[in-house]
């Protein structure tokens, strides 16, 4: 059996892959791919933590995540386009994103 | 795991204050699909009326603290308070928005159903006894706030300050996540207060995963309640985004994240109070230092109210460290913090809509130049809110402050209070600024008031409260201490 | 045995998710980010999690990333591909965040003890007849409300995208 600690470190290294992607990445549509990546780092703790602990509450937690996920995909590429069509880029420090 | 048919219609009578909003939302969106081309200010009247209703349903409540939905809600006191605040909150925005959106030309269905989402949104958050119902309250929240700001579609700050505002919300939520997760590792429960009697039948409580996971949950609930690591939305969306809708924006998502806050680190995870009291009382002295020095140097009313209300956040997240001792005196002061808040914050964002018109909006300091001369009242108004912002002692922000700083004075945390006190003097700077425009400087042409029976009902409303309440301060204090009594 | 793929997937999964924060081309990205949910997929089913295996490849790989490709073919991205990919002094990030997941995995996952007993889930499991059968008896009894409620996300989300999406004359009224 592999032991849990393994898919901590995983979990581990998904989530701060998808921190520095959204830190560091200028597009809006890569930065929204590394949230995902964040994401899924949580979908495997939270199965990881479910099977270990006999718990079903992880799973079910893991559904909700993903349910959130698609609609927050459709809201945010709505959002995405729009901005596109009224500014001609989707860059994130031309929309000045870090001003303090 | 056994339920049965009474039980599940026990509990929706529990949440009927939430079931009134959304059968509301349903009647407005209906309407707006069964009459495309008429007015839709009926829509911003029934939806005015569905939030009162809401609240006068939820006044009924027998009193009675039981768990709903096998543990998902809780209908407590605290919950209680917090209804009735957010209620107050919607209605003000409602009443506000009535004329403005019609000014914006944005007077459409869609906004009236979708301030009712964001406010369901944070019901569930403020009575969420499980962080399932908890993360899923504050997604709505920030789904139909994030459309809510992004209402004016062909502004192009608008949409920058909505995608600035989804983007940061995503991270947060995907930070709080997995704090969220590490926290269920440790404990196997998502359930508050199952966590809390988890936690305390360990001997030894300090696992490494769960401090961890405990310092990701809290700055995840950063960005509602805008402390900082997540603060940088704040100054652009309050600027970009419809008014009345930053307005809201001040108030609501804030009062939900504390009270989400309050939940979790008095019951679920009170004997962790020396970790977090460390974390919170760095997180104040950051966030009221940075929001007031960068308030100073704003131009923009906007931005500088934006600034300002971190900075408050900052005052309030003092209280919180003092709950730590001191929990009855710490969680009053900071709830009565947010109680009056809710008046006297939204009250400048009301002066600024009175000012503008179809044309221009009035947001720089420099626009306010002479108001008293062009209209009394409303720069006494405004004057009055401003005081109250700045905690000048007759108002009742001071009282407020007052009672943060005592609480954090209990608790003996002298060098917070000390950091407090400067930053409360460099606020008064800024605030006064405001003041000194409406009063001395000479008039500009082209200052109008313009105003609506519904937005003149809003500001008295809010100024009446705000000076019940700093004359009469003991009676809200004597609330919020109620409400949290059987919290602790 | 199970180790052995656990450390394929888990190394292509990772490898995937390198590619997705570096790559130049925001498409390649996004495929770079579908092997990699693949991968996150094929890791639940060894964690016995059958059910969720499959809704992430339906709703994550089929929804969301066709979502995302979509609208990449609606905005221009080759006009964003010549531009610089990363935010100034970003090595600075990459250097923190090195050390933060080294500092994890090395100092704090050894230290920490996490309750390990499977077994009971194992016999629920088989009790209720399968994965999905005994997920479907907690989520319509003790998460009902959330169950509910996320439908009330969803409409809206939609409320939202219709919104957004709705294409404006130049006058700024409706269509």
């Amino acid at each position: 059996m592999v032991p849990i600690s393994w898919y901590l470190a995983l979990s581990i290294t998904f989530f701060i892959i998808g921190i520095v992607g959204v830190v560091i990445r200028r597009n809006v549509i890569v930065v929204f791919l590394s949230v995902e990546l964040i994401l899924n780092a949580v979908n495997i703790n939270l199965i990881a933590f479910s099977y270990y602990l006999s718990s079903i509450t992880g799973q079910i937690f893991t559904i909700f995540i993903i349910t959130v996920a698609a609609a927050e995909a459709a809201l945010g590429l709505a959002l995405v386009i729009v901005v596109y069509h009224n500014k001609g880029t989707i860059n994130v420090d031309e929309i000045s994103l870090m001003r303090w | 795991m056994q339920y049965n048919f009474v039980v599940l219609l026990g509990d929706i009578k529990q949440i009927s204050a939430e079931m009134v909003i959304i059968l509301t939302i349903v009647v407005i969106m209906l309407m707006d699909i069964l009459a495309p081309r008429g007015d839709k200010t009926l829509l911003a009247y029934i939806s005015l009326g569905g939030t009162l209703l809401a609240a006068l349903v939820c006044c009924t409540w027998n009193g009675v603290e039981q768990s709903i939905f096998s543990g998902a809600l809780v209908v407590d006191r605290f919950a209680f308070f917090f209804k009735l605040m957010l209620f107050t909150i919607t209605a003000l925005t409602q009443l506000m928005s009535i004329n403005y959106v019609k000014l914006r030309n944005i007077n459409r269905g869609e906004f009236h159903a979708l301030v009712l989402f964001a406010t369901l949104g944070m019901l569930i958050m403020v009575s969420g006894a499980d962080l399932l119902s908890i993360y899923l309250g504050l997604e709505l929240n920030a789904i139909a706030c994030c459309v809510l700001v992004a209402f004016l579609r062909q502004n192009v700050k608008s949409n920058e300050a909505a995608l600035k505002y989804f983007v940061l919300s995503l991270f947060s939520s995907g930070i709080l996540l997995y704090g969220i997760s590490l926290v269920y590792g440790v404990t196997g429960e998502i359930n508050i207060y199952k966590i809390a009697r988890y936690l305390s039948g360990q001997q030894n409580v300090s696992h490494p995963m769960l401090h961890l996971g405990l310092v990701l949950l809290v700055v995840g609930f950063g960005f509602k309640v805008a402390y900082v690591p997540f603060h940088m939305w704040v100054p652009d969306v309050y600027e970009g985004a419809p008014i009345s809708v930053a307005a809201f924006l001040s108030l609501g998502p804030k009062a939900a994240g504390f009270a989400v806050l309050v939940r979790i680190v008095m019951v679920a995870v009170f004997t962790l109070k020396v970790e977090w009291s460390i974390l919170f009382s760095l997180l104040a002295v950051v966030t009221m230092t940075l929001g007031n020095l960068t308030a100073l140097c704003q131009e923009n009313i906007r931005r500088l109210l934006a600034y300002s209300g971190i900075a408050h956040v900052g005052y309030m997240l003092m209280g919180l460290v003092a709950a730590a001792n001191y929990p009855q005196l710490g969680i009053t002061s900071v709830i009565f913090y947010l109680l009056c808040y809710v008046f006297f914050n939204i009250g400048p964002f009301g002066i600024i809509i009175l000012l503008c018109n179809k044309h221009k909006i009035c947001e720089f300091i420099g626009d306010f130049d002479g108001l008293s001369v062009r209209s009394p009242l409303s720069a006494f108004v405004m004057t009055i809110f401003l005081l109250s912002l700045a905690g000048i002692p007759p108002m009742v922000g001071f009282v407020a402050k007052f009672l943060i700083f005592m609480a954090a004075m209990k608790a003996e945390l002298y060098w917070l209070v000390a950091i407090g006190i400067i930053n409360s003097a460099i606020a008064m700077f800024y605030y006064l600024r405001i003041v000194v425009a409406m009063y001395v400087r000479a008039p500009k042409p082209g200052l109008k008031i313009n105003a609506s029976p519904s937005l003149t009902i809003a500001l008295a409303i809010m100024v009446g409260f705000t000076l019940l309440m700093g004359i009469y301060p003991a009676l809200f204090i004597g609330f919020a201490r109620y409400s949290i009594a059987t919290l602790l | 045995m199970v180790k052995l793929i656990f450390i394929i997937l888990a190394g292509i999964g990772v490898i995937a998710a390198l590619m997705v924060v570096s790559l130049k081309n925001v498409v390649h990205s996004a495929f770079c980010l579908i092997i990699t949910l693949f991968c996150v997929g094929c890791i639940f089913v060894l964690l016995h999690a059958e059910f969720l295996a499959a809704t992430q490849i339906l709703i994550y790989v089929g929804a969301i990333m066709v979502l995302v490709i979509f609208a990449l073919m609606l905005i221009d991205s080759r006009e964003t591909a010549n531009d610089r990919r990363f935010h100034h002094q970003s090595q600075w990030v990459i250097i923190v965040g090195v050390i933060l997941a080294l500092e994890i995995v090395i100092f704090i996952i050894p230290k920490s003890k996490f309750i390990v007993n499977p077994e009971k889930m194992i016999a629920q499991t088989a009790e209720a007849g399968g994965n999905t059968q005994l997920l479907a008896r907690y989520l319509f009894t003790d998460y009902l409300f959330a169950f509910e409620f996320a439908s009330l996300i969803i409409l809206v989300a939609v409320v939202a995208a219709v919104f957004l999406g709705k294409r404006l004359s130049p006058t700024g009224k409706r269509e």
